[in-house]
């Protein structure tokens, strides 16, 4: 008879095709525990451990055996699908059920009727969504062999990556059956984060824990505070790298700008964000694999879910606030390469973007009561629409906020309505405190490794608690600098240019919020697309804008200027013949005397046509559609018109409501079409 | 509120969640089992256990070994469900839980009920109440003194128990709300439906009610599920008084008999304006009697369970 030993070892020489494939220390034994022993476990190893060959190995062991399937929660689909081609060599009958893949669920969902599901992939999503646990979780569980629960410290809310989603699964695990294994697995987690990973899995958890070390990279830092310099010197360092990487920035609008620079720069460069759908990430991630691409710019949205081993740099153009979301992604950096590098640019924004993420991470707890209260007192519950209505909130937060208090026990979801749940349920304030007090420390030990003198690797390495943490002798301040910080000063003075022109697309609001009362449809009275010259709390003309209006009451002949080339390049057809502003509130004439000297240099009728008749709260302070909608209508009358295309004038936009709205008025009134432009958008973080 | 394996094998067997409609266990039935397993030194997780041969450990008959098989089968939906109805704010307690109403455990020995479901605050549990029960179809009188006797409860400073249906259930909870006092409801029928109420979330979040029952959350009203729950209220009160009941027919002379004859707590019935055509039978067979709301204090003279308990420690 086969030996255990040697059948996980024959099995492990099928999956990766090698047959002198050695064991990594801990594998086997993890297996040993989940297979032999039936007991939860938890691997903490650094990608490219192989982590999928304990859940693998596993599986085929158990199927074979005729236990039940594995269960793989994983919370990107990038990763899901990469799991999925894992299972190939082990003959693995493996689905993913995922919201796009609507259309195959009944199918699959027989297969694991009829048993012929090996191993089944979902997002932590799926737990929470009710046909799902209705209709298959049941028939699922009853004869589930083992859980596993991919990038486990998802699960802690001390972690960088703390997912509501995830914090059901502790739920999940407590209803499993008696006697089905639970195995977690992460790259990045510190002894905070396994402890609360153990509270949540149960205590007889058997931790498999390796060092973090990657022996090919090697990292450096380098202080550049000026954001085109730091433009700069990507454009002027990148072509000089072998091989594919990634560059990381802190905001959405920073990944497209950056990329779009560098592809003006003769980069092959794409930007990688969350909004982006999923096809076109998927088509990014395989020109990078590939070596079509130079480089990726991307937000922390391409984090845990790429695979790629070839990457050879990983530069960040802002840093995250703590080291180890820092680590997670240099970690992409030198897998399967010999040397590779991680340089971490250090800006003056940084601190002011993870202030704003630190800020916002929970809902406040006056709009916690508000929400609850009102929903207590419904009869029938409340519509996502409806919440929206009483609360001042935008509604990426409200729905954070739900998804929060809905993990906390305080609200659930019954079809589309929310209703209060019976547990009592106070504010965690002091929880928040903490978390918030834990996520300072680690900023500040971002900080500190960004000026530090000590080997960059042993720090990162100290912060993740690894207990073999060691001088590096690559990085930059065992080996002395591997890139320096000097910029080419022409190509910063393009940088600078690319940040003036790189303006940005108002696009018109399409619906209004239910609930709004306003006689014209929108539909019919629809603006064109416009735009905006740039994003407030940028450099260069954003702060011309934010002094022009809040201190010097004016704003500088540079901006009319710019605005001015903008228009010139935008090019509307039909051309506007006149144009009009939105009056001020506050800042009196500087908009008028900024309309009126722009129309000048555009050779357009400058018209004062619109009245404010009544004293609106800003547009800024109204956090969410209903209540922007709410605030703008009847606010302006059109007091006077020409017949042609108009262009229509604000400062800043925020949330599109009052260009939307007054431009329905303009439409109306005859005048068309209504082309919206702006100085600067105030929404998201920065402003 | 983490389920023990034993927790969960009583969730398996014994409860009609996960949208069964297979005849569950009976209390008796789990009790007899766990008690068999026991002997033959199991624990009840043992039915989990596919190695343990259940007709050759316990002796029970081929029926009841096919019977538990199946719904070891369902357990994973309905411990799905127990997780379903935690996201709702209802608790789910067994037999085996520090939380499982100790004077439940103590009075109801077999016919305790091996998994409770709830809502509110648990703390009402740990002191006996003043059970308040009668028919749904009241009389004026009989309506005032169900609210008097609500009164003198919260005057005595303990929780009015009673069953959440209407009329002198429904008097007696409002009367005890109304004077700020607490209540325990022993409800019959879905709680799941009783947790959307406006007022009933309000009262949850004051803290001063406990709701319970025995049945899934989400089923509705059987004659069963009350004579159940009635056992439930005796079981949790000092001293349950009848305000009014009928004469060999209905649940309240069905569960006071039953209650007089099973010892599963004291019962009082009340005599005078107001009473049922089966108050006097009641008091024949053993029922205290009263005669005034504020001689409720002198019923409570003699120790409950729960108190003799508290001296004890």
């Amino acid at each position: 008879m086969v030996s255990f030993q040697d059948r996980a070892t024959e099995l492990l020489k099928d999956l990766t095709g090698r047959r002198n494939a050695d064991w990594r220390d801990g594998q086997l034994e993890a297996i040993r525990t989940i297979i032999e022993d039936r007991a939860n476990a938890l691997v903490v190893q650094r990608t490219g451990w192989g982590k999928s060959a304990v859940y693998l190995i596993s599986t085929r062991l158990m199927r074979d055996a005729g236990g039940g399937p594995t269960v793989i929660v994983s919370p990107l689909v990038a990763l899901m699908r990469n799991q999925l081609a894992m299972t190939h060599p082990l003959s693995l009958n493996a689905e993913i059920v995922y919201a796009a893949n609507r259309d195959e669920w009944d199918r699959i969902f027989e297969a694991i009727q009829a048993g012929d599901i090996d191993l089944l992939l979902i997002s932590p999503e799926r737990l929470n969504n009710q046909q799902f646990r209705r209709e298959v979780m049941p028939q699922l569980f009853s004869n589930i062999g083992l859980l596993v629960i991919d990038e486990v410290h998802c699960i802690s809310d001390w972690g960088h990556d703390f997912r509501p989603d995830y914090r059901r699964l502790q739920q999940v695990v407590a209803s499993l059956p008696p006697g089905v294994p639970v195995l977690g697995t992460t790259a990045t987690a510190n002894d905070r984060v396994v402890a609360d990973v153990e509270e949540q899995l149960g205590s007889d958890l058997q931790v498999y824990r390796g060092t973090l070390e990657r022996e090919s990279l090697a990292l450096q830092v380098l202080d550049i505070e000026n954001k085109a310099e730091r433009m700069a010197w990507l454009a002027e360092t990148i072509p000089t790298l072998s091989g594919s990487g990634i560059v990381y920035c802190l905001t959405i609008h920073d990944a497209e700008r950056v990329a779009e620079w560098l592809r003006s720069q003769g980069v092959d460069a794409a930007a990688y964000t969350g909004p982006m759908d999923n096809e076109a990430r998927l088509e990014i991630e395989g020109r990078l694999t590939n070596g079509d691409l130079d480089v990726v710019v991307a937000t922390s949205a391409l984090a845990m879910g790429y695979d790629n081993p070839k990457i050879e740099f990983v530069i960040h153009f802002q840093t995250p606030g703590s080291a180890i979301a820092y680590y997670q992604q240099v970690g992409r950096a030198g897998r399967a390469v010999d040397t590779s590098f991680g340089v971490a640019l250090s800006g003056w924004e940084d601190t002011d973007i993870q202030d704003w993420f630190i800020s916002t991470a929970f809902p406040n707890e006056d709009d916690c009561a508000l929400v609850l209260d009102r929903l207590r007192d419904s009869q029938d519950g409340l519509r996502l629409a409806d919440i929206e209505a009483l609360v001042n909130l935008r509604r990426s937060r409200l729905d954070s906020m739900l998804k929060i208090l809905e993990v906390e026990g305080a609200v659930y979801k019954e079809g589309s309505r929310w209703r209060r749940s019976a547990e009592r349920w106070a504010y965690p304030t002091r929880r928040i405190e903490e978390v918030t007090a834990a996520r300072r420390a680690e900023q500040a030990a971002m900080r500190e490794y960004v000026s530090t003198d000590a080997c960059l690797m042993e720090f990162l390495r100290r912060q993740l608690d690894d207990p073999g943490a060691e001088r590096c002798g690559r990085c930059a301040n065992c080996a002395g600098e591997l890139f320096s910080a000097d910029v080419d000063s022409t190509l910063v003075e393009l940088a600078l240019r690319h940040l003036r022109k790189s303006s940005l697309v108002i696009e018109p609001r399409k619906r209004l919020p239910t609930g709004i009362e306003f006689d014209l449809a929108l539909k019919d009275h629809q603006m064109e697309p416009g735009r905006c010259l740039t994003r407030w709390g940028d450099p260069g003309l954003a702060q011309l804008v934010a002094t022009g209006r809040d201190v010097d009451g004016r704003f500088d002949d540079e901006l009319t200027a710019a605005t001015a080339r903008l228009v010139e390049e935008w090019a509307p057809t039909p051309a506007p013949t006149w144009l009009t502003w939105i009056p001020s509130r506050s800042a009196g004439e500087v908009i008028e005397d900024f309309a009126v000297r722009l129309a000048d240099r555009l050779g357009l009728e400058a018209v004062s046509a619109l009245e404010r008749v009544r004293d609106s709260r800003p547009q800024k302070t109204m956090q969410n559609s209903f209540q922007q909608a709410q605030n703008v209508i009847g606010s302006f009358v059109v007091i006077d018109r020409r017949p042609g295309p108009i262009l229509l004038i604000d400062d800043v936009v925020d949330s599109r409501w009052t260009l939307t709205v007054v431009a329905a008025q303009l439409l109306s009134a005859g005048s068309s079409p209504v082309y919206p432009l702006a100085l600067a958008d105030t929404s998201g973080p920065g402003s | 509120m983490t389920l023990t394996n034993d927790a969960k094998a009583a969730v398996a067997l014994t409860t009609r969640l996960g949208s069964r409609q297979r005849p569950s266990l009976t209390p008796k039935m789990w009790h007899e089992l766990s008690q068999t397993l026991d002997d033959a030194g199991y624990g009840p997780d043992a039915v989990f256990d596919q190695s343990v041969d259940l007709a050759n450990v316990t002796g029970v008959g081929p029926d009841l070994v096919e019977r538990i098989g199946r719904l070891r089968t369902d357990a994973a939906a309905a411990l799905l469900e127990v997780d379903e109805l935690r996201h709702r704010g209802i608790w789910t307690t067994t037999v085996f839980d520090d939380g499982y109403p100790q004077l439940i455990r103590e009075r109801l020995g077999h016919n305790a009920p091996p998994v409770i479901f709830g809502a509110g605050n648990v703390g009402l549990l740990t002191q006996a109440g003043i059970g308040i029960v009668g028919s749904r179809n009241v009389s004026a009188e009989g309506g005032e003194v169900a609210k008097s006797l609500a009164r003198e409860a919260v005057a005595l400073n303990v929780p009015v128990v009673s069953g959440g249906a209407r009329g002198v259930d429904d008097l007696a909870m409002n009367a005890a709300f109304g004077s700020d006092g607490s209540v325990v409801g022993v409800l019959a029928d879905s709680l799941i439906g009783r947790i959307r109420k406006p007022d009933v979330l309000q009262a949850l979040d004051d803290g001063n009610v406990c709701l319970l029952t025995q049945q899934a959350p989400s089923s509705g009203f059987t004659a069963g599920a009350a004579m159940s729950r009635n056992k439930i209220i005796y079981g949790l009160a000092a001293v349950t008084v009848v305000v009014a009941s009928d004469r060999d027919s209905g649940g309240t002379w069905a569960g006071a008999n039953e209650a007089i004859m099973a010892t599963y707590g004291p019962v009082a019935v009340w005599r005078g304006e107001g009473e049922g055509p089966g108050n006097q039978a009641l008091e024949d067979m053993g029922a205290a009697r009263l005669e005034e709301p504020s001689d409720l204090a002198d019923l409570l003279e003699t120790p409950s369970p729960s108190e003799q308990m508290s001296l004890e420690l």
